[in-house]
């Protein structure tokens, strides 16, 4: 009996720790309405407001905890986050699905070759529609998420 | 071939030497019997045997779900130390998948607020074409 209960105690305390551990690093937020946010988050999450209500609550979640990192980025990241929300949010799950797995992917390039990406942006942006298009441009899915606002036009 | 020793009863003798005989002559004719007769005598003797087969009691089947001591007469190590056992493993599975969901989620966050706040715009990570025109060492 009292390897029985050892047992048990020792299985509360390892499934209790993993839990914690998984929560610790970033408390999970709750997935609140647009009007139960407070005024700093609704300030910060603007550019979602009409659509907030019709995001799910994994997706709210999500927006909730990069909110909560805005005001330690630089002027410059909150600039740029700002403008990217709306487009980001209009994208379809796999499109995020993709954009995340080519994000690691092109982080995991040595650092001399990361710092020269944004030339090799430019200089990809200045070729042909039709190159671009050979290339693959052309097989971005278009499928929109339900519900999600007006998206930038992707470029081609 | 194998024979019974009736000869230790009193009077045996001549039951065992008409036993013998009765065997003997049994064991003629089943030699001679057509095959056809000897398949379906078979197929009785398998379907008799089948139906009376020994039923699994419910100790056996606790025994064949996982409880191996089931029916010993020791309740303790029998029922309650096996789901005791099922109930830490369920627990530990429950906790791993929570953690791997937070571990997750925290993963995407992670991911998203640099792709907003990337120096490359969210069309580069969409773009296939930008990907294979990297491949292939341009410019």
């Amino acid at each position: 009996m009292r390897a029985v209960l050892a047992g048990l105690s020792i299985a509360l305390l390892v499934a209790s720790g993993m839990a914690e551990a998984g929560s610790a690093a970033a408390p999970i937020a709750p997935a609140r309405d647009w009007q139960q946010l407070s005024p700093s988050q609704r300030d910060i999450l603007a550019p979602l407001g009409e659509d907030w209500n019709q995001l799910d609550t994994e997706r709210r979640r999500k927006w909730i905890e990069l909110a909560a990192r805005y005001p330690s980025m630089t002027p410059d990241e909150q600039s740029r986050m700002r403008a990217r929300m709306s487009y980001w949010a209009s994208l379809s799950q796999q499109e995020r699905i993709e954009a995340r797995e080519r994000y690691k992917r092109l982080q995991a390039m040595p650092p001399d070759q990361r710092e020269a990406l944004r030339k090799q942006w430019e200089a990809y942006e200045s070729l042909s529609p039709e190159e671009r298009k050979r290339l693959g441009t052309s097989t971005r899915p278009a499928a929109k998420a339900p519900g999600a606002p007006a998206a930038t036009p992707v470029r081609k | 071939m194998k024979t019974t020793d009736f000869s230790s009863a009193p009077g045996a003798a001549e039951e065992a030497r008409i036993g013998q005989r009765a065997h003997a002559a049994l064991e003629a004719a089943a030699a001679a019997l057509p095959p056809d007769i000897a398949f379906r005598l078979r197929q009785s003797r398998e379907l008799a045997l089948t139906r009376h087969a020994p039923r699994r009691s419910p100790v056996a089947l606790l025994q064949l779900a996982g409880f191996p001591g089931a029916g010993t007469g020791n309740w303790m190590r029998d029922i309650i130390a096996p789901a005791v056992g099922i109930l830490m493993l369920a627990l530990l599975a429950t906790a791993a998948s929570q953690y791997s969901q937070a571990e997750n989620h925290n993963d995407t966050v992670d991911i998203d607020s640099s792709l907003l706040i990337d120096d490359l715009p969210i069309d580069a990570y969409l773009d296939r074409g930008f990907g294979a025109w990297l491949d292939q060492g341009n410019p």
